[in-house]
């Protein structure tokens, strides 16, 4: 097996409110690592805090004051670079208001130092397609010329029209027909499924190492949907691209990913092989990925009519510091063996098969 | 057999736009038939399915039915009333039988209303209650899409996305409607709450014997929530019938498509990977049957001519078990 090209540990990003007078800790000291060539799926409901650890790969976090710390190391040609080098340490989460307001201080002003870093990696090792392409592309500049703009800026290639015919290629690449036409089409003459593919060809033209997919395809019909995970299924054969892929979809999850990090409440609750976290024959797997699961009716389940199970509840909100498992709440799986346990302490991650953690009491 | 509760009959909406300048000193107008010769009906107690891709007139059915918006032609019977001669002071007693869930959970309520006050407004718009008539009616409401009382003085943006779609179905039950037009109720909705939703839907149909028509393009809730479905493509209706069959017999192509998109590995799949990214446009007008550019059996047949013939273009008819089909040559 190949080496990992990125490697995130202990990955924090809060965010301090000012009303509440406490941290929203919307990712709570995440690990995770891809392989070159592979799909890493991140899932889980909305506010668990996936966006978020996309966004700090990539330092686009610009909403202070904050805390982030950890690693994130990323080898590319050879090198390793840690992506959040020279931050100033984490202190725990009770620390006096004014120490925070001045490790925020620091943080705001680390992000202003590393964007000289991150210039040589944003697009160009690292690309992001968004879960909104019609808002991401600009709606004034015809689509051929924003990935031209792109190519020019990523690579040696500094005539106009050398990078348009490049960006033509990325087009057919795509499957978009004629296009050499479409070069010229602005954003809103497309269709949404049109332009998230403008957004593919325009995050690939720089041949990034890794591809980030927040929520591809979230917002598309049906047909379409299937159309981009095939179209993301081929490329990444083609081009042995590395996906970092977030989506609350199991669907799409089943379909592309060969890594799962099931998140909830800003932490990995549980992270594996997709082969070892969907076998269905396998006793140990935790709550949530089984509700998150039961949730999609299966085909039986639709032709009996049966009622669906939906996981009771909302999702916790990151400020409160809870002393026990976030997930006891809504937890259908605890019994009387692990329910104290559950309340009173949060559990640690364990490992539980090759490369397969879990934080939950029901695995020990 | 329970009675009809709505009967459409041959809606029909065409939007119109005129070009540009000299298309309008020509008196030119392009028409775009976003409803084009809809008939459907929906029994008490029953779910019809409307399913269809973005763009294909779904949501217009629903607006021409509550006469959001006045269809061209056609005719709309709800309870058996005639819609469409009804006016304005009936219509308004009229709708109060019959109500739309919004697409728009964000816009659907006024951000500087509290619950409480959104769902006294509902309760007091068609009926005279005193204080304390509406204190219970709203304690009934929120125990019948399971909110905490201590929502009700929240405001809709300090509420999750399950809890704002619940207000909303809890305002649309207050006034006491028959029918319930869903419009994509479960969109932008996390898995695990559209499961929320689709269950207090479905447990409101049985405790209030409401009737629904569902539209949506999410496939499988779909199927497990209607009687009934009706397959819209571009302004048309191309296939209805019984859930069950439309979703695992399905007779149109253009179905099948859809339905294969979810269920890999069934027989008889046309794989979506052929069927092309263009998805219909309104403004290139096809001869014959609209489906037919993007048709799999069309092309095996070696385009065959009824399918672009403009005179032939097919009609819905009934191929046993109030099944219908608008195609020259269905799936067996």
């Amino acid at each position: 097996m190949s080496e990992p090209i990125l490697k995130v540990e202990d990955l924090r990003t809060y965010f301090y409110s000012y009303a509440k007078e406490a941290f929203i800790r919307s990712v709570d000291n995440v690990s995770f690592s891809i392989r070159k060539g592979e799909v890493l799926g991140i899932v889980g409901e909305s506010g668990c805090g996936k966006s978020i650890t996309a966004q700090s790969i990539l330092s686009l976090i610009t909403d202070g004051p904050g805390i982030i710390s950890g690693n994130i190391l990323l080898t590319h040609n050879g090198k390793t670079v840690n992506l959040l080098e020279g931050l100033p340490d984490y202190v725990s989460v009770k620390t006096k208001r004014k120490a925070i307001l001045e490790i925020a201080k620091d943080v705001a002003g680390w992000l202003k130092r590393s964007e000289t870093l991150m210039k040589g990696i944003r697009g160009k090792v690292i690309s992001m397609i968004f879960q909104n392409p019609k808002s991401a592309l600009n709606p004034f500049i015809p689509v051929g010329e924003q990935i031209a703009e792109s190519i020019m800026l990523h690579s040696k290639v500094s005539a106009k029209k050398e990078a348009m015919d490049i960006a033509a290629k990325w087009l057919e690449r795509v499957q978009i027909d004629s296009p050499s036409m479409r070069l010229y089409d602005y954003p809103f003459g497309l269709s949404g499924g049109m332009c998230q593919r403008v957004m593919i060809a325009m995050a690939l033209s720089s041949e990034p190492a890794i591809l980030i997919a927040d929520e591809p395809t979230t917002g598309l019909d049906v047909t379409i949907q299937t159309k981009i995970i095939e179209l993301l299924k081929q490329l990444k054969e083609e081009l042995n691209l590395t996906i970092l892929l977030i989506t609350h979809d199991m669907n799409v999850i089943m379909q592309l990913a060969d890594r799962i990090a099931v998140m909830y409440g800003g932490r990995i609750v549980e992270y594996g092989l997709k082969r070892e976290i969907m076998d269905s024959s396998s006793f140990i797997r935790h709550p949530y990925t089984i509700a998150l699961l039961n949730s999609q009716p299966t085909v039986e389940e639709i032709k009996m009519k049966e009622r669906l199970r939906a996981i009771k509840g909302d999702v916790p909100d990151t400020i409160t510091l809870y002393r026990g498992c976030r997930f006891y709440e809504r937890c259908d799986l605890k019994n009387d063996r692990v329910k104290k346990k559950c309340k009173e302490a949060e559990p640690e991650m364990i490992e539980i098969g090759i490369g397969h953690y879990m934080r939950c009491y029901l695995a020990e | 057999m329970s009675d009809t509760i709505l009967d459409v009959i041959n809606l029909k909406k065409y939007f119109y736009h005129s070009t540009g300048i000299f298309s309008a000193l020509k008196k030119e107008k392009r028409v775009i038939p976003a409803v084009d010769d809809v008939s459907f009906y929906v029994k008490e107690k029953e779910t019809l399915g409307l399913v269809g891709e973005s763009g294909c007139g779904k949501t217009t059915v629903g607006k021409l039915i509550l006469r959001l918006i006045e269809p061209t032609d056609g005719k709309i019977v709800f309870n058996g009333m005639d819609m469409l001669s009804l006016q304005r002071g009936e219509l308004r007693k009229v709708r109060s039988k019959m109500q739309m869930i919004f697409q728009d959970l964000d816009a659907a309520l006024n951000p500087r209303m509290k619950v409480k006050d959104i769902l006294k407004e509902a309760i007091t718009v068609y009926e005279d209650l005193d204080y304390y008539q509406v204190n219970k009616r709203i304690a009934e409401l929120m125990n019948q899409v399971n909110l905490k009382k201590s929502k009700l003085s929240n405001y809709p943006d300090e509420l999750s996305g399950g809890e704002k779609r619940r207000v909303g179905i809890a305002r649309v039950i207050a006034v006491k409607p028959k029918l319930i037009i869903a419009d994509e109720p479960t969109s932008a909705l996390d898995v695990s709450i559209q499961a929320q939703v689709i269950n207090l839907l479905r447990d409101l149909q049985g405790e209030l014997g409401l009737s629904y028509l569902f539209i949506s393009h999410d496939l499988r809730l779909v199927e497990l929530i209607s009687n009934k479905v009706a397959v819209m493509y571009m302004g048309r209706i191309v296939e209805m019938g019984l859930s069950g069959r439309i979703a695992h017999k399905p007779m149109h192509p253009y179905t099948n498509v859809l339905w294969s998109s979810l269920t890999e590995g069934s027989e008889k799949v046309i794989s979506v990977s052929r069927l092309s990214w263009q998805a219909f446009d309104f403004e290139k007008p096809v001869t014959g049957c609209r489906f037919h550019p993007r048709c799999e059996v069309f092309k095996e047949r070696g385009s065959p001519s009824e399918c672009t013939d403009p005179q032939k273009e097919p009609k819905l008819t009934e191929t046993g078990a109030s099944h219908y089909v608008a195609c020259h040559f269905p799936l067996l």
